[in-house]
């Protein structure tokens, strides 16, 4: 196989788009709503930390088991 | 009780727990026994286990995924991505004889908790899992709901498998 040598793109390779996209203001108040499964229970998220903390320890367990 | 993570490669002493462990489905099981030690060894995911006294309660893999959402569901953002981060819970299960001590939901509580924390690090908004028909309830009773996509639906074609996420929110800790 020929050697292959890779072009390094420069920044001239990359012009504005012409239409970029803008998303502000209420658009992302509507994302954020839209895009939610439901209400996020925040005291649910909150308990899951407690638990997290209260049970895992970042070692291997694989010396539990001897 | 300790949540802890399996690293690789597994030494004859945790072949022995991972033999012992039944949670009665043997898909389940299988992975435990066949499929975390590649898994593990490779990056290709992560195994947490719940041990007690020696023994493995539960065990969830993880993986990093995406999640395809309903145009409805993206919002705006329909035109920016297609897919979005999620972390996917490939395999649980808790020992029968553990089974009624809530060692899943703790496993599932203390999976959403190390997701958040990642998602400080790597954009990621959801949790992702291929639940049984029987498992539907409980993960719907944790907060998950049922991906609409045709993506997601597509995806499972034929299988008895509903494809689940959970919101990790928008707001950070």
């Amino acid at each position: 196989m020929a050697a292959h040598k890779t072009r390094i793109p420069k920044l001239e390779d990359f012009p504005p788009a012409d239409d970029p996209i803008v998303i502000e203001g209420d658009d992302v108040t509507a994302f954020l709503e839209s895009m939610a499964a439901g209400p996020v229970d925040e005291e649910y998220l909150l308990e899951c930390d407690r638990v997290y903390e209260r049970l895992y320890r970042d070692e291997p367990a694989n010396d539990l088991f001897r | 009780m300790e949540l802890r993570r399996l690293k690789g490669p597994f030494e004859p002493h945790v072949q022995r727990a991972i033999e012992a462990f039944d949670c009665g489905n043997s898909e389940v099981n299988g992975f435990l026994r066949h499929y975390a030690e590649p898994i593990v060894d490779h990056r290709l995911g992560t195994v947490l286990v719940l041990v007690e006294d020696g023994e493995i309660l539960s065990f969830v893999s993880l993986s990093f995924a995406s999640v395809s959402l309903t145009n409805a569901e993206k919002g705006v953002f329909r035109a920016v991505t297609t897919a979005y981060g999620a972390v996917r819970i490939g395999s649980i299960g808790t020992a029968t004889r553990h089974q009624g001590r809530s060692c899943g939901s703790a496993l599932l509580q203390a999976t959403v908790a190390r997701a958040r924390r990642v998602s400080e690090t790597v954009g990621l908004r959801y949790l992702v899992a291929d639940a049984n028909q029987e498992r539907v309830s409980w993960y719907r009773e944790h907060g998950w709901v049922a991906n609409r996509s045709r993506k997601e639906q597509d995806r499972l074609a034929g299988r008895a498998l509903t494809s689940m996420r959970f919101d990790l929110g928008s707001s950070t800790r």
